[in-house]
């Protein structure tokens, strides 16, 4: 094998250039040359390169032993704790317990896919198209969008539409989110407006269009798997961002390296990852999973079961008031005395009360409540339970938001699955 | 970089000398054609084998085997594929088959891959022969691949699908685009199921399902993954 090719370019370029050659030096070793000492050759050489490094006992390696370093592949690689759902595409929650800091770490985030990421995720070369119904159609890097626009870090709630689905009754389809599919990261990036407000909104322009560069799960050439948008009065929100960094630091692939939006308190789909272009129309954008059934509930209330008319649906805006207890971790054990806390939030409003029962809703204590951080954020909530006696008991939360609505007990269940923002209960054994 | 690196490295090494078994030269003399013809039916949703066959998502494979990459007519390649380039050789066919996005990074091709060593040599030899002119893979290693006696019995894997009758066809007609991880969450009617196959055609580009084979498929995921969830997975 040429010296250094394999260094520079990667083994399946120099096999795509060298069919041949490849064919001939990988899978057929000269006459007399033992596996072993093939491997000690060429292979050795092709997998110290490859390594980085060479393996000091390579001696003592079984033949055919595949390093333990690529022996499996982790497709949940960067994140730690979670629950994976679906790995093809990747979708995958946060135990509840494990959203426990005021700020979720990157690593805490969930992963909600439609489609299959971009293998190329390199910051540098990235470009960001904005046109449509603008005055100026622009196209800009993301070293443009830093020096051309006010940067901002703020803390922005992302809750993906059918977190809570899992809890529906007849069952809907979709991933089965249980409470986990949220997280509130500091996004640092600018702000959507300042960019739109740069291109000139043209006044007939009534939405937005997001287009990401995830492909498709059928491979099917220039077919989206996903592409929202949000009508322009809330595009033009102060905490709508364009984000290319997470937690001070990289995206994480999986949550749309190297750019994407976040537009808090609405259903995460409208937050488009591998953010490629934004585009101005005239009408309610018709992307894929904004049509039909995607995204939407019927307007007004339906048994459980009940088969609703497509037309009689309407598109998810701001989700509902909810909250979450991050500590103690249900099912858990407890003393006399225990510190609960978690987080609460209402989509395009502030949560202005969390309340707690231990003795199934009969009586509620209120809990100690922040404000958010700044608009957008969760809040952030704790308050210290004495339990009269051992014995099981449940920890009921419940908000109330700044319009004075409040979660409800039961599933408002919609043929979609969206929405669940029924009371969090975690179970505790105390002693 | 260091990634693609490790990936690449994998497959080589795997290829090259997989654990326990042999490598591709052997491995294809022992292949069988008919098995790689069974082992195809997960390709099948995308792709026809016969002469004149027609495209699907995927290219029509008549005489893929040594052809040209990216070289058939009246089928629009991505870019990553017709910069791949060269010869479909059975080496590259075999890595590439192993787990093609990321042996063609950029390319169409959503399908996960084949991991057993032994499904990829037979459905390459399957292949082998649905040509004008088949390669002749030789008996160069056959007496080592003889030496190495009979194959062990192996159990089909289904990942979390439960194994009864239609599991086999369930499997292979979802799986090609994506994981049965989310097929196995879900809790439908056969009704439910039906309208969803419908959906799956209509905008998620999956080719029809021949009545016979659609009814099985729908029998099975009516029976194991209904409203009552009798199998929603442990977490």
């Amino acid at each position: 094998m040429p010296k250094d090719s394999q260094e520079n370019k990667g083994l399946y370029a120099w096999f795509a250039e060298n069919p041949d050659e490849a064919r001939r030096q990988f899978f057929e070793p000269a006459p007399g040359l033992s596996r072993r000492g093939f491997f000690a050759g060429a292979g050795l050489a092709a997998a110290g390169g490859l390594l980085g490094m060479t393996i000091p006992f390579y001696a003592n390696m079984p033949r055919g032993l595949v390093p333990a370093a690529f022996a499996s592949e982790d497709v949940l690689v960067g994140k730690d704790g979670l629950t994976l759902l679906n790995d093809r595409p990747i979708n995958a929650e946060t135990p509840a317990h494990l959203l426990d800091d005021a700020i979720t770490p990157t690593a805490r985030h969930f992963i909600r896919n439609n489609g299959l990421p971009p293998e190329d995720v390199d910051a540098d070369g990235w470009t960001l198209a904005v046109d449509g119904l603008v005055e100026t159609a622009m196209e800009l890097s993301i070293a443009d969008l830093r020096a051309q626009f006010e940067v901002v870090t703020m803390a922005l709630t992302i809750e993906c539409g059918g977190n809570g689905r899992a809890f529906f009754d007849p069952p809907a389809k979709g991933n089965q989110w249980t409470v986990g599919a949220v997280g509130c990261s500091e996004w640092t990036g600018v702000r959507l407006a300042d960019v739109l407000k740069k291109a000139g909104v043209k006044p007939d322009a009534v939405y937005t269009a997001h287009y990401g560069a995830d492909t498709h799960l059928s491979g099917k050439e220039g077919k989206l798997p996903i592409s929202r948008g949000v009508p322009v009065a809330k595009a033009m929100t102060d905490n709508v961002l364009i984000a290319f960094a997470m937690n001070g630091g990289a995206l994480h692939k999986q949550n749309g390296a190297p750019l994407r939006l976040v537009v808090p308190g609405w259903p995460g789909s409208c937050s488009q990852k591998w953010l490629k272009r934004i585009q101005l129309r005239e009408i309610v954008h018709d992307g894929p999973k904004m049509t039909g059934t995607s995204y939407r509930v019927p307007r007004y209330p339906v048994a459980p079961g009940d088969k609703v008319p497509k037309e009689d649906f309407d598109i998810i805006e701001r989700m509902p008031v909810k909250s979450l207890v991050t500590s103690p971790e249900n099912g858990g054990a407890a003393g006399r005395e225990v510190e609960v806390r978690g987080h609460a939030w209402s989509g395009d409003r502030t949560v202005s009360a969390v309340d707690l029962s231990i003795d199934f809703g009969k009586t509620w204590m209120a809990a100690d409540l922040d404000g958010p951080v700044n608009p957008g954020a969760w809040q952030n909530w704790r308050r210290t339970v004495s339990f009269p006696e051992a014995g099981y008991y449940e920890v009921w939360a419940r908000a109330t938001d700044s319009a004075g609505e409040m979660q409800p007990f039961a599933i408002d269940w919609n043929p979609k699955g969206y929405l669940n923002n029924t009371m969090h209960r975690v179970a505790l054994r105390v002693a | 970089m260091r990634t693609a690196f490790a990936a690449a490295l994998l497959l080589a090494w795997a290829a090259a000398a997989p654990a326990g078994a042999a490598g591709l030269e052997e491995r294809l003399a022992a292949a069988d054609p008919a098995r790689g013809k069974k082992v195809f039916r997960k390709c099948a949703a995308c792709h026809t084998a016969e002469k004149g066959g027609r495209k699907k998502i995927g290219p029509n494979l008549w005489g893929i085997v040594g052809a040209p990459v990216g070289a058939r007519e009246g089928f629009r390649y991505s870019r990553a594929m017709t910069a791949f380039g060269g010869k479909w050789t059975p080496a590259r066919l075999d890595a590439y088959l192993t787990k093609p996005r990321a042996v063609v990074k950029g390319g169409s091709m959503s399908f996960v891959g084949l991991k057993r060593d032994r499904d990829r040599a037979d459905v390459i030899a399957f292949l082998n022969g649905m040509s004008d002119s088949p390669a002749d893979f030789g008996p160069a290693a056959a007496a080592a691949a003889a030496a190495s006696g009979p194959a062990e019995a192996e159990a089909e894997d289904f990942g979390l699908m439960v194994d009864a009758p239609g599991v086999s066809e369930t499997f292979d007609a979802c799986t090609p685009c994506h994981s049965e991880r989310i097929v196995v969450q879900q809790g439908l009617t056969r009704e439910q199921w039906d309208e969803l196959m419908v959906w799956m055609v209509e905008e998620q580009e999956m080719e029809p399902i021949e009545e016979g084979a659609l009814a099985v498929i729908l029998d099975y995921l009516a029976a194991h993954y209904g409203p009552d969830r009798p199998n929603f997975p442990r977490r």
